[in-house]
């Protein structure tokens, strides 16, 4: 690993390395700040901001990108556009993988909007509460047992609600797209500012909150 | 124009391979028309060495010390060495934690990457043979797996043979290209790759020449390496060896030697004899079946199983999405691995390319794209590990999740915990585990800031991970708007100054005029960047602000002049203030790239 700071490096470019990598992630200052003004992570890739949105067309604007800017393809540029070349491959990858998840691109969204999950994001949403209570109990069982010597009988339970969440979780992504459909047509609809994003953002916190719960039980069961 | 070269530093076999009209060509020794260099340096006591078949005949030698996979020990420091390492070789010892390790021969102490440079140079010297002209710019491959210290050591050792390294290319990576040029598959492949030190498993995604990395996983410290040494622990429990002599350093290279020969026999024949011939003359041996040699290595086979469910999990895919399987790898060859391998993915694997050759043929492909040669493929790989930084409490906090495609970037504030702290201390990490102690320690700095009182400061550190998976860190303290300079101190790695200092104590440049080599270098950077900024000039003429292009065309004439002189010092200072100038303009040229695929596509979409 390297460290550079300020007019030292060259290769990660002086004084601005700092600004455009800020730019890069929060929108920053310096010069390139024009960049992330004028083009958010939808607009990266040309798309307008809409939930719904088609993956395999998103992924060949992706490939489109990537084969103009990334640093392999500008070997004969100066320094100075082999940087410039880099910092904005990172942004096109960042916006990449926040838009292709439903999740990530929904937070997006909000964001964009003025909005956020705020402190409902910490709290467990009320729908998952005994679910919540149930899976950690589970895993106190199999925790228990790991430690004691095997148990398969805890062992196929805990994957049967691993299965069970896998369920679940499919079905609330399903009712995430009827929603992000019908959002994106009260937008376009209306005022361009959707009324009513309550429902949009339960969904978000309640597939948010199953996800990190599946990732426990996986972490659980592969320990075990 | 000149060549740039594609180099396979394998834990046991090292090629260089570079792309011509007809595709990747490996590189043979004009002598003996071998395409592999064996990874094997011999140190003679007058301090001479030798590289390769040679060196390799010389294991177990009592008059000289002889290396093998030095790979396995690229950025490691003392702490990470294994009982059988230090039962295998004599390490220098006395450093303290964070330092580089070192092997001791004779009075000497070399480190890694010193060893490395040595298989290097005479890689690079078939090269020049070969091509007619001295190579000086390279791509060399690494495992996916190799975390940051091991890819900084492994571009030193580059530094160290006189190779600018233009890129570090994943070695699953590299195959994948050779396979997908030679075959024009489209779709999902999983590459596996177990060489002679290393495992990696990386599964791609294949689409008009791009190659997408979705996931890779591996252990850097499992290969064909720990078939030998598990075979040998078998020879030696029942070939009735007296144990004084069983534990000696030169015994137990025969006997690995031997276990080598008998597991590439067995690659084909169901039975062999595995024997020893000590330098006393005395002969031990003791027989081998496939299915008892199957036995005693299938604990081995299966680690590399568990990285492949991961990997296949972290890409969100189970074995039926998986369309290809190819093997790399010389251990590849063992019919046990292909069971294995065919058993985890439902299908047979692929190996119609040498498993030998077939990384060194990617990294010339990869080679080629740099130069421009080829233009239509391109890769997109992912950071194996995860980084992050301590936190309160000796915690790990992940700022960049393993398997994010690369280059990529966050920004992260940091604050202070006590008032009139002068300095934030940032301790880098990386892995997956939950505590820092647990995670590979990267880097430790400490950043100077305006004191105040506690959770005032604010300090914005930013990570940059380039193309190569290496790690760049910025710092500033926001509050006072300063940039602030950042000591760090690379974890089990070589600094700056003590790479400069090996290239100049080394023999080959102690006879040349290093001042005459710098200056040559800096002569050359100036006119490759005056070359490219008079393009960007012509190019983007549109694009320049007000007294823009007087302004750089001023600062490249000062360069001009200072080309006529020989200060290289003074030339590479121009060089960074002429690249500073030019900058603004280069992210202007990116961000339109941007805009003008957008408006592009817009139009398509309209039709």
């Amino acid at each position: 690993m390297t460290v550079s700071e300020g007019s030292t490096d060259t290769t990660i470019c002086s004084g601005c390395g700092m600004s455009a990598a800020k730019q890069m992630v929060c929108g920053g200052c310096g010069v390139v700040q024009p960049l992330t003004r004028e083009v958010d992570y939808f607009t990266t890739f040309a798309l307008p901001r809409s939930l719904v949105i088609d993956l395999e067309d998103l992924q060949q604007r992706y490939y489109a990108l990537s084969r103009q800017l990334h640093p392999d393809l500008l070997h004969d540029r100066s320094p100075a556009e082999q940087t410039a070349g880099l910092r904005a491959t990172a942004l096109v990858t960042r916006a990449y993988r926040t838009i292709k998840d439903p999740v990530q691109r929904g937070l997006y969204w909000l964001s964009l909007h003025g909005e956020s999950l705020g402190r409902d994001n910490e709290r467990v949403p009320p729908e998952l509460a005994a679910t919540v209570f149930e899976v950690q109990e589970k895993l106190e069982d199999l925790r228990a047992v790991r430690d004691g010597g095997a148990a398969n009988g805890v062992r196929s339970e805990v994957e049967a609600v691993r299965g069970e969440l896998g369920c679940r979780m499919d079905d609330v992504t399903r009712r995430l797209h009827d929603n992000f459909a019908t959002t994106d047509r009260n937008a376009a609809g209306g005022t361009g500012q959707p009324n009513d994003l309550a429902e949009t953002k339960a969904i978000l916190s309640e597939l948010h909150y199953l996800k990190t719960l599946v990732r426990d039980v996986d972490k659980e069961l592969e320990a075990a | 124009m000149e060549r740039i070269v594609g180099i396979d530093l394998g834990t046991t076999n090292s090629l260089i391979a570079y792309l011509d009209d007809e595709g990747p060509r490996v590189i043979a020794d004009r002598a003996t028309g071998r395409a592999s260099v064996p990874s094997v340096v011999a140190f003679r006591p007058d301090g001479s060495n030798i590289v390769g078949d040679e060196a390799r005949a010389l294991v177990g030698n009592p008059d000289t010390t002889t290396i093998q996979s030095v790979k396995r020990f690229m950025g490691l420091g003392e702490e990470h060495l294994t009982d059988s390492d230090r039962g295998q070789y004599a390490f220098a010892g006395g450093d303290q934690a964070g330092a580089v390790l070192r092997f001791q021969v004779g009075d000497r102490a070399i480190s890694p990457p010193e060893v490395s440079a040595l298989i290097l140079r005479e890689l690079k010297r078939r090269a020049d043979e070969a091509l007619g002209d001295p190579v000086t710019r390279a791509v060399i491959t690494v495992p996916a797996y190799f975390n940051d210290s091991q890819r900084q050591a492994t571009k030193d050792a580059g530094r160290l043979a006189g190779l600018k390294v233009l890129r570090l290319v994943n070695e699953p990576t590299a195959a994948a290209l050779a396979y997908g040029l030679d075959s024009m598959t489209e779709g999902s492949v999983a590459v596996y790759d177990f060489g002679g030190g290393t495992f990696d498993i990386s599964i791609l995604k294949l689409e008009r020449g791009i190659f997408e990395v979705k996931a890779t996983n591996g252990d850097t410290r499992l290969g064909g390496d720990d078939i030998d040494a598990s075979l040998s622990e078998w020879f030696l429990a029942g070939a009735g060896l007296p144990t004084e002599l069983a534990s000696t350093r030169e015994v137990q290279a025969l006997v690995r030697r031997a276990a080598e020969d008998a597991k590439c026999r067995l690659s084909s024949a169901d039975e062999t004899e595995m024997e020893v011939t000590l330098a006393d003359g005395g002969r031990y041996a003791r027989v081998l079946s496939r299915s008892e040699f199957d036995a005693v290595i299938a604990p081995v086979i299966e680690r590399t199983l568990g990285p492949c469910r991961q990997a296949l999990k972290d890409a969100g895919m189970t074995p039926s999405d998986i369309d290809e399987i190819v093997l790399v790898g010389g251990s590849t060859r063992i019919p046990l691995v292909r069971t294995r391998v065919e058993a985890l993915f439902e299908r047979a694997p692929h190996c119609e390319l040498d498993p030998d050759q077939v990384v060194a043929l990617g990294a010339g492909i990869q080679a080629g794209i740099l130069s421009g040669r080829k233009k239509d493929m391109l890769l997109l790989d992912v950071v194996p590990l995860s980084l992050g930084i301590e936190t309160m409490g000796g915690v790990t906090t992940r700022l960049i999740e393993r398997n994010t495609t690369i280059p990529t970037g966050v920004v992260d504030t940091f604050t202070t915990a006590v008032d009139k702290q002068t300095a934030v201390d940032v301790h880098v990490l990386q892995g997956e585990r939950e505590l820092a102690a647990d995670c590979r320690s990267l880097a430790r700095f400490s950043i100077p800031i305006e004191p105040a009182t506690a959770g005032f400061p604010r300090v914005e550190v930013t990570f940059m991970i380039d193309a190569n998976g290496i790690l760049n860190v910025t710092a500033r303290d926001v509050r006072t708007g300063q940039e602030r300079s950042v000591d760090v101190k690379p974890s089990y790695g070589l600094t700056d100054e003590e790479v400069e200092r090996m290239l100049e104590e080394s023999i080959d440049f102690a006879e040349e005029d290093v001042t005459a080599r710098l200056l040559a270098e800096a002569r050359t950077e100036a006119e490759g960047m005056l070359r490219h900024t008079e393009r960007t000039l012509r190019d983007a003429a549109e694009r320049l602000g007000e007294g823009e292009a007087e302004q750089i065309r001023g600062s490249m004439a000062v360069l001009r002049d200072l080309l006529t002189g020989t200060d290289y010092n003074e030339i590479r200072e121009q060089i960074d203030r002429l690249n500073e100038l030019s900058t603004p303009l280069a992210q202007r040229i990116m961000s339109d790239a941007i805009k003008g695929s957008l408006e592009r596509k817009s139009a398509s979409d309209v039709v």
